[in-house]
C-alpha cells in the first residue's frame, strides 16, 4: 500500500520537475527583463516634422506633455517641440536623445509634416524611414508645409485642442466634411501612389495665418508630386476638382455658384453625395478619359431673395451646379496636365481596364498624359432645401 | 516531545488484544474489560442493574451527550427494570431459554436494535452515540440506536448564495444530509452506500448515486478508491477530495464541493457520484470538468435566455479575473500602441512619479487585495467593516494620493477582484487566483507573447488532466457539440432531452423526446 | 493506442497549413502573380485536389501507418532510408516554422528581445506538449483552431472595412503563365504540409473519413488564403504589400473600430503564436514518432528533450539574416517540401498503384469471392 503510494509520488515528482523548470526559466527571464519600457520613462511624440536645410535633415518633434490632472493649469502648455538635425532621417531622430531623456514612443505618431524644401527635393528621405519603422502606424496623416517650416507649424498653440497634431488631424477631417476642399491623405494611400506606376501622390498643405493677434493654422492648397519630388500646388478650386474625381464615394462639402436668375447673387449648395466613374477609352490612337459624375446635393443658402423653389428653377439650379462642378473638374485636370503629374491615377485606370494597352503606353506616359482628352458629364440632382421651402421675402 | 506524543497515542488507542476480544459470557469480565478500555473517558456512562426474578445482571453503556437520555431511560431501562416485573404473569426468568432474544423481541420498545458480539463493535457503536446493553451469560450484546446530539439545524448555505431555487444547505450531521437528498430523490434507485474511513475518526462516508444513471464503472472506481484510503482522520470531505483524485500535483482541482442538496441532486441526475461524510457540510461531486465550474445551479431555475446571458457574463468574468492585470501590465510596458492616444496620455499623467515598475505595482496591489480578502474572511464579524474601511481608504485613496500607486492600476485590480467573485465555484476561484499571478509574471517577461505562452501551457496542463476518466476540458476538448449547448449557454428545458454523456453511461434519455410526444 | 475524432483530425490538418499560409505565403504569391495572386490560389484547387486524392489512395491502400508504410511499399532498406529523410524533413520544417515566427516577432513585436528567448519559449512549450503526449497536443489544437480562425477572420474583416478600394483588384485575370504556375506550385507546396495525414488518418475510427477531412482542409486553406490575398490587395495595394516582409501583418495594423479599438495586431499576433505553436509542434511530433518507429524505441516522449535541442540549434543556424530567411522560404523550403511531401508520396502512390492489380492473384480465394 505504502509502497504503491511512494511509487505514485515518484511519478508526481517528475511532474514537479516541470514546474520547477518552468519557474527557473521564468526567473532567468525576469533577470533579463528585455525590451520593456515603463510608461514613466517615455515621451509620446505626436508628430514629426522634417525639412531640409543645407543638406541636413532638420527635425521638429512635437511631444505630448502629460500633466497630472490635479496640477494642470492653463498656463502650462500640454506639448513641447524638440529640434534636432542629422545627415539622415534616422540619425536626426536618434539625435533627439542628445537633448531628451526618455524613450520616444513612435507608435503614437499621428501626423507627419514635411517641409516644402524637403518635398521639393526628395520625399524618399522620409518615406523610407516611415515604411521601415515598425512602430509608426501606417495610417498616419501627412501634410506638407507651405512657405513655413514644420518647426514653426508645430509651435503654434492651437485653439481649444491640446496638441497641434491632433488639431491639424481634426481640421483635415472636419474641413473635408464641411467645406469639401482638401482631401486628407494617409500614409498607406501615399505609399501606394509613390510606388505604383500610373498614379502620382498629392498631399494637402498647411501654412500659418499670421494676420491675427495669435498665429493660426491654415490649410492652403495641395502639393502635387511627380516621382519623388513636389512639382506644384493645386489651389482651392482645383483641389475641389481633384476631390470630385476620387474613385470612392465622397460625402459632404459646399460649393458656391451664381444664381441662375440673377448673376450677381450667389447660391450655396451642399454636396451630400457624389460618385465619380472614370473610364478610359482608347480610340484612334487617342486616349480619352470619360468622367461621369453622379452627385446629389441640397440647397443651403442664397444671397438674394429670388424665388428659386419651383420645379423649373430646380432644373436650372441643377444645370448651373453641373456646370460649376464640371468647371472645377476641368480646372484640376488642366493644372495636373500642366504640371504633368497623374494625380488622378489615370494610368492605373488604363492598366485596370486594359493591361495590354498600358504596356505600350507606360514608357511614354509622361508625354501622353498632358495631352489626354477628357469627356466630362455631370449629373447633379438637388434633393431638398432644409427647413424652408420658400425664399425669404422681406417686406 | 516525540516520546510524549507516542505515549499519548498509546493511551488513545486501546491495547490491540483487548479490543479484539469477543464479548465474554461473564458480565463481570466484560465490565472489567470495558472499564479498562474506557478508562480516562470522563464522558462515558456505565449503568449496572439487574432485572427479572431472580435478578440477572446487566448493564448499559453509552457516551453522555451523544444519546437521547430520555429515550434510554423510557425505552430501555423502564421496560427492563419496571415493566418486566409488573406484567401480570411475569414469566420466571429461568424459564426463558434465550433471554437476550426475548428482551430484543418482546420487551424493548425500540425500533433500532441490533445484536453484536465483539468489544470492537461495542466501542464503535458507543462512540457513534448508540447505547449498548450487555446481559450476563450471553456472548452477544444488544445495541440500541439512541443517537441524538446538539446539531446545527438546516440553514441557508453561507457560501453558495442563490436568488432562485431551494435555500436549504447541508449541515454537519450525516443523517440530516442524507434525508435532504432522499426527500428530493424519492426513488429506490437512489442508492447511498456507506463506508467507514479513518482509523481514529471512524467517519461514516456515504457514496450516493442513482443506480441506472451513474455508470457502474464509475461507482465501482469511486468505492475502490475510497476503500483504499488508509488515514487516521477524515475531518472534512476536503481530505477525501485530495486522496481520491488522479492528479495531485496541480492547482486544477478535479472535484467540486457544494453545500446545496439541489445542486447535488442535479449532478446525480447527470450521472455523477456524490460523496458525503459525517461532520462535513460539503458534499463532493465527481467527476467534474473545468467548464462545469462555470455553472451555477441557479442557471437551471431562471429563464433560459437570462441564464444563458448570465453564463456568458460569467465566462467573460472568468477571463477578466484571470487575465486583466496581466493584460494591463503587458499593454503599458510592451504594447503602448494598443492604447488610444488620449487614454495613453491620461495613463501617462497618472503614472508620473510612481516609484514602481508597472509589474511590481500590479503585484503589490494584487497581493494587498488578497490580504484584504483573506483578512475579511478570518476577522471576527465585528471587526469586518473596519478592515474594509481601512482597505478602501488606505489602498484606494491614500496610496494613490501619496503617489505610491497609480489610479488606473487600482481600477484594474478592483475590476479583477469583482470579476473573480462572479464565479459560482469556490474551487475555480482558487484556481483563478493562483493562475493570475502566473500570468502576471509571464506578461512582465514577454508581454502578450508571455501571456499566450502561459495560456498554452495552462491549456496543455488542463488537457492532460482527467477526473475519474472524464477529460478535464471535457465538452471543449474533446469537442462534444451537443454538450457544448449546455456549457456556453443554458439549454432550455423543453429542448433538453438527453443527459450530458459521461463515459460508460447507459441511460441518457432525460425527457420524453419530441418524437414520442408526436406519437401520442 | 492513439485515437482521433474526425473533428480533431480536421483541426490538426488546418493548423498544419493555415497559420503559416496566412502570414508568410501572401508575400510569395504576390511576387509571382501580383494582384491576381488570389486567382492562382483558387486555381490551385485542382492540383490540391489531386494531392488529396493521392494521399487518400495511399491511405486506403496501405495496411500500416506512415513510417511502416514506406517499408511496406519499398522494402526494408529503401523504406528505412526514406524514413530517415523524413525525419530530417520534419525537423527542418519545424525549425523553419519556428524561425519564421521568431523573425516575425523580432521584426514586428518585440525588437529588443534576443531571438534566443523566443526560441526557448516556443521550444519549452513544444517540449512540454510532446512530453505530455500527443493526445494533449490534439486537445489543445482543438481549442486553438476555432478560436484562431474566428478571431483572424474578424480582424481581417475589420481591416477590410477601414480601407476599402476594391478597384485595385482590376484588371481581372491578367496573369502570366509563369506567374500562374509559380503561384499554383507555391500554394500546393504549402498545402502538401498536410503530409502527416498519412499517419494521422490511421488513428481515425474510420479510414474513409480521411478523404472528407482532407477536402475540408483544402477548401478552408484555399478560402483563407484567397480571402487574405483579396483583402491585402484591396486595403494596402499590390506594390506596397510587396515592399513589406509580412504584408498580412501590416494590413492587420490598419484595422480599427471607431477611434478607440485600434492596433489589433497584438491580438492577431497572440492568436498566431498559438497557431504557430501547433504548426511547430506537429512536425516535431512527427519527427519524434518517426524516430521511435524507425529505431523501435519504447516511447516517443523520451525524445522530447534531445529533439528540442536539435530544432533550437537548427532554427538558429538556418540563416544569418532576414534576407536569408526569405531566400529559404523562396527556394529551399519549396524544394524540401516538394521532395518530402509531394514526390516521395507520389512514389508511394505509384508503388501502391502498380502493386494493386497483382493483389487478387496473390491473395487467398476468399478475398476474391468477397470482392465479386
Amino acid at each position: 500500500m505504502w509502497c504503491a503510494r511512494l511509487a505514485l509520488n515518484r511519478m508526481e515528482v517528475a511532474k514537479m520537475r516541470h514546474i520547477g523548470l518552468c519557474g527557473l526559466i521564468l526567473a532567468a527571464l525576469l533577470i533579463g527583463g528585455c525590451g520593456k519600457i515603463e510608461l514613466q520613462d517615455t515621451g509620446i511624440p505626436l508628430s514629426v516634422g522634417a525639412d531640409l536645410k543645407d543638406d541636413q535633415i532638420d527635425l521638429a518633434i512635437c511631444l505630448a506633455n502629460p500633466l497630472p490632472t490635479e496640477k494642470s493649469t492653463d498656463n502650462e502648455p500640454q506639448f513641447m517641440v524638440l529640434n534636432s538635425s542629422g545627415s539622415t532621417f534616422s540619425e536626426a531622430i536618434r539625435n533627439i536623445s542628445l537633448s531628451f531623456s526618455d524613450y520616444p514612443l513612435w507608435s503614437h505618431l499621428q501626423l507627419s509634416i514635411v517641409g516644402e524644401n524637403l518635398a521639393r527635393s526628395d520625399m524618399s528621405l522620409v518615406l523610407d524611414f516611415i515604411t521601415r519603422n515598425r512602430y509608426v502606424r501606417k495610417d498616419l496623416l501627412i501634410v506638407v508645409t507651405h512657405k513655413v517650416t514644420p518647426a514653426e507649424i508645430l509651435s503654434v498653440k492651437p485653439i481649444l485642442a491640446p496638441h497641434p497634431p491632433t488639431a491639424i488631424k481634426k481640421m483635415l477631417k472636419i474641413q473635408e466634411a464641411e467645406t469639401g476642399i482638401y482631401t486628407p491623405m494617409n500614409y498607406t494611400e501615399i505609399l501606394h501612389r509613390f510606388l505604383t506606376a500610373g498614379i502620382e501622390p498629392i498631399i494637402p498643405m498647411i501654412t500659418i495665418d499670421r494676420s491675427g493677434a495669435e498665429d493660426r493654422f491654415l490649410l492652403d492648397g495641395m502639393a502635387v508630386f511627380k516621382g519623388r519630388k513636389m512639382v506644384g500646388i493645386l489651389n482651392e478650386n482645383e483641389s475641389r476638382g481633384f476631390r470630385l474625381m476620387r474613385p470612392e464615394q465622397i460625402r459632404g462639402g459646399l460649393f458656391i455658384m451664381p444664381s441662375p436668375l440673377n448673376r450677381k447673387n450667389l447660391v450655396t449648395l451642399e454636396l451630400s453625395r457624389s460618385q465619380a466613374k472614370i473610364t478610359p477609352v482608347f480610340k484612334d490612337n487617342q486616349m480619352i478619359m470619360k468622367i461621369q459624375l453622379k452627385a446629389e446635393g441640397n440647397f443651403y443658402e442664397q444671397s438674394g431673395t429670388d424665388n428659386l423653389f419651383t420645379e423649373p428653377m430646380f432644373k436650372r439650379l441643377e444645370a448651373a451646379a453641373e456646370q460649376e462642378l464640371t468647371q472645377q473638374i476641368l480646372d484640376s485636370i488642366h493644372k495636373a496636365q500642366e504640371l504633368n503629374s497623374d494625380i488622378f491615377g489615370w494610368g492605373e485606370m488604363v492598366y485596370r481596364s486594359d493591361p495590354r494597352i498600358w504596356k505600350t503606353l507606360e514608357p511614354k506616359w509622361d508625354q501622353i498624359f498632358p495631352a489626354v482628352q477628357s469627356d466630362i458629364s455631370v449629373d447633379f440632382s438637388l434633393r431638398r432645401s432644409y427647413l424652408t421651402d420658400k425664399s425669404f421675402v422681406f417686406r | 516531545m516525540r516520546i510524549i506524543k507516542h505515549k499519548n497515542q498509546a493511551k488513545l488507542r486501546p491495547p490491540e488484544e483487548l479490543i479484539k476480544q469477543p464479548i465474554s459470557a461473564s458480565f463481570q469480565e466484560n465490565l472489567d474489560r470495558l472499564s479498562r478500555l474506557l478508562s480516562s473517558c470522563s464522558d462515558v456512562v456505565i449503568k449496572e442493574f439487574s432485572f427479572g426474578q431472580p435478578g440477572i445482571r446487566a448493564g448499559i453503556f453509552f457516551f453522555d451527550g451523544l444519546v437521547d437520555k430520555y429515550q434510554v431511560e423510557y425505552s430501555l431501562l423502564k421496560p427492563l427494570m419496571l415493566e418486566l416485573n409488573m406484567q401480570n404473569n411475569p414469566p420466571p426468568v429461568n424459564s426463558i431459554q434465550d433471554m437476550l432474544n426475548y428482551v430484543e423481541t418482546r420487551i424493548l420498545n425500540m425500533s433500532e436494535l441490533k445484536k453484536l458480539d465483539s468489544l470492537q463493535d461495542v466501542c464503535h457503536h458507543m462512540t457513534s452515540g448508540d447505547t449498548v446493553l450487555l446481559i450476563d451469560g450471553y456472548t452477544e450484546g444488544l445495541v440500541a440506536g439512541t443517537r441524538s446530539w446538539e446539531a446545527r439545524a438546516v440553514q441557508t448555505p453561507e457560501n453558495e448564495i442563490t436568488v432562485f431555487g431551494p435555500k436549504e444547505g447541508f449541515t454537519e450531521t450525516l443523517r440530516f444530509n442524507t434525508a435532504l437528498l432522499r426527500r428530493k430523490l424519492k426513488s429506490t434507485q437512489f442508492k447511498m452506500e456507506s463506508l467507514t474511513i479513518g482509523r481514529v475518526t471512524k467517519t461514516d462516508v456515504i457514496v450516493c448515486y442513482i443506480d441506472n444513471i451513474a455508470p457502474a464503472g464509475l461507482v465501482e472506481e469511486v468505492k475502490k478508491r475510497l476503500e483504499n484510503i488508509d488515514i487516521d482522520a477524515i475531518l472534512d470531505t476536503g481530505y477525501i477530495a485530495e486522496l481520491i483524485t488522479d492528479y495531485k500535483w496541480t492547482i486544477f482541482t478535479q472535484t467540486e464541493h457544494t453545500e446545496k442538496p439541489d445542486r447535488v441532486c442535479g449532478q446525480l441526475l447527470e450521472g455523477k457520484v456524490c460523496i458525503i461524510a459525517d461532520g462535513s457540510p460539503m458534499a463532493l461531486i465527481v467527476p467534474i470538468s473545468f467548464p462545469e465550474y462555470m455553472i451555477s445551479p441557479e442557471d437551471y431555475y431562471v429563464h433560459f435566455i437570462a441564464a444563458s446571458l448570465f453564463r456568458m457574463l460569467r465566462f467573460v468574468a472568468f477571463l477578466m479575473a484571470l487575465l486583466l492585470p496581466s493584460l494591463y501590465v503587458a499593454i503599458i510596458t510592451y504594447h503602448h500602441e494598443m492604447i488610444p492616444t488620449p487614454l495613453l496620455l491620461t495613463i501617462a499623467s497618472t503614472r508620473q512619479g510612481i516609484p514602481f515598475p508597472a509589474f511590481l505595482e500590479a503585484l503589490l496591489l494584487e497581493f494587498t487585495f488578497e490580504l484584504l480578502r483573506e483578512a475579511g474572511l478570518r476577522l471576527p464579524r465585528a471587526v469586518g467593516p473596519a478592515v474594509s474601511i481601512v482597505g478602501a481608504l488606505i489602498i484606494g485613496d491614500s496610496a494613490v494620493r501619496a503617489g505610491l500607486v497609480s489610479t488606473p492600476m487600482v481600477v484594474v485590480v478592483a475590476f479583477t477582484g469583482i470579476a473573480s467573485f462572479v464565479n459560482p465555484s469556490y474551487n475555480a476561484g482558487i484556481i483563478i487566483r493562483i493562475a493570475r499571478f502566473g500570468f502576471l509574471f509571464a506578461s512582465a517577461l514577454l508581454g502578450f507573447m508571455g501571456i499566450i505562452i502561459a495560456l498554452i501551457l495552462m491549456m496543455l496542463r488542463m488537457a492532460s488532466l482527467s477526473s475519474f476518466g472524464l477529460p478535464y476540458l471535457s465538452p471543449l476538448a474533446p469537442l462534444n457539440l451537443s454538450q457544448m449547448g449546455d456549457i456556453l449557454v443554458r439549454r432550455p428545458w423543453f429542448n433538453n432531452h438527453n443527459r450530458p454523456y459521461i463515459g460508460g453511461m447507459q441511460n441518457v434519455v432525460r425527457q420524453a423526446g419530441p418524437e414520442q410526444d408526436g406519437g401520442r | 493506442m492513439t485515437r482521433l475524432t474526425y473533428y480533431q483530425f480536421l483541426c490538426l490538418l488546418i493548423l498544419l497549413i493555415v497559420p503559416v499560409a496566412v502570414l508568410e505565403v501572401p508575400h510569395r504569391l504576390l511576387h509571382s502573380a501580383y494582384h491576381n495572386a488570389w486567382l492562382t490560389v483558387v486555381t490551385a484547387i485542382i492540383p490540391g485536389y489531386l494531392l488529396v486524392l493521392m494521399y487518400n489512395y495511399i491511405i486506403q491502400k496501405s495496411h500500416q501507418s506512415f513510417p511502416h508504410m514506406l517499408d511496406e511499399h519499398f522494402g526494408k532498406i529503401i523504406g528505412k532510408s526514406l524514413a530517415f529523410i523524413y525525419i530530417i524533413a520534419f525537423f527542418l520544417s519545424s525549425a523553419f516554422t519556428l524561425r519564421l515566427l521568431v523573425d516575425f516577432m523580432k521584426l514586428n513585436v518585440l525588437p529588443s528581445t534576443p531571438i534566443s528567448i523566443f526560441i526557448i519559449c516556443m521550444l519549452f512549450t513544444g517540449f512540454v506538449a510532446i512530453k505530455i503526449g500527443f493526445n494533449v497536443i490534439v486537445r489543445a489544437c482543438e481549442i486553438i483552431m476555432p478560436l484562431g480562425l474566428v478571431l483572424t477572420f474578424l480582424i481581417v474583416i475589420i481591416a477590410l472595412f477601414t480601407n476599402y478600394q476594391p478597384e485595385r483588384l482590376l484588371p481581372l485575370a491578367n496573369v502570366s503563365l509563369s506567374g500562374l504556375m509559380s503561384g499554383m506550385s507555391n500554394t500546393c507546396v504549402i498545402f502538401a504540409k498536410t503530409m502527416p495525414v498519412l499517419l494521422l488518418a490511421f488513428w481515425l475510427p474510420r479510414k474513409e473519413d480521411a478523404l472528407v477531412g482532407l477536402n475540408m482542409a483544402l477548401l478552408l486553406f484555399i478560402a483563407a488564403l484567397t480571402f487574405v490575398l483579396l483583402v491585402l490587395v484591396i486595403t494596402i495595394g499590390t506594390i506596397p504589400s510587396l515592399s513589406f516582409v509580412f504584408p498580412t501583418f501590416n494590413m492587420i495594423r490598419l484595422a480599427r473600430i471607431g477611434v478607440f479599438v485600434q492596433n489589433l495586431d497584438i491580438v492577431f499576433i497572440t492568436v498566431f503564436i498559438a497557431g504557430f505553436f501547433a504548426a511547430i509542434t506537429i512536425p516535431w511530433f512527427m519527427a519524434c514518432f518517426t524516430i521511435k518507429e524507425l529505431f523501435n524505441l519504447r516511447d516517443y516522449r523520451l525524445l522530447a528533450a534531445p529533439t528540442s535541442l536539435i530544432i533550437g540549434v537548427l532554427s538558429i543556424v538556418i540563416s544569418n539574416n532576414s534576407l536569408q530567411v526569405v531566400a529559404w522560404s523562396l527556394y529551399v523550403i519549396p524544394i524540401l517540401y516538394g521532395i518530402a511531401y509531394i514526390i516521395i508520396p507520389l512514389l508511394i502512390f505509384l508503388a501502391a498503384w502498380i502493386k494493386t492489380p497483382k493483389k487478387p492473384n496473390a491473395a487467398n480465394p476468399i478475398q476474391i469471392n468477397s470482392s465479386e
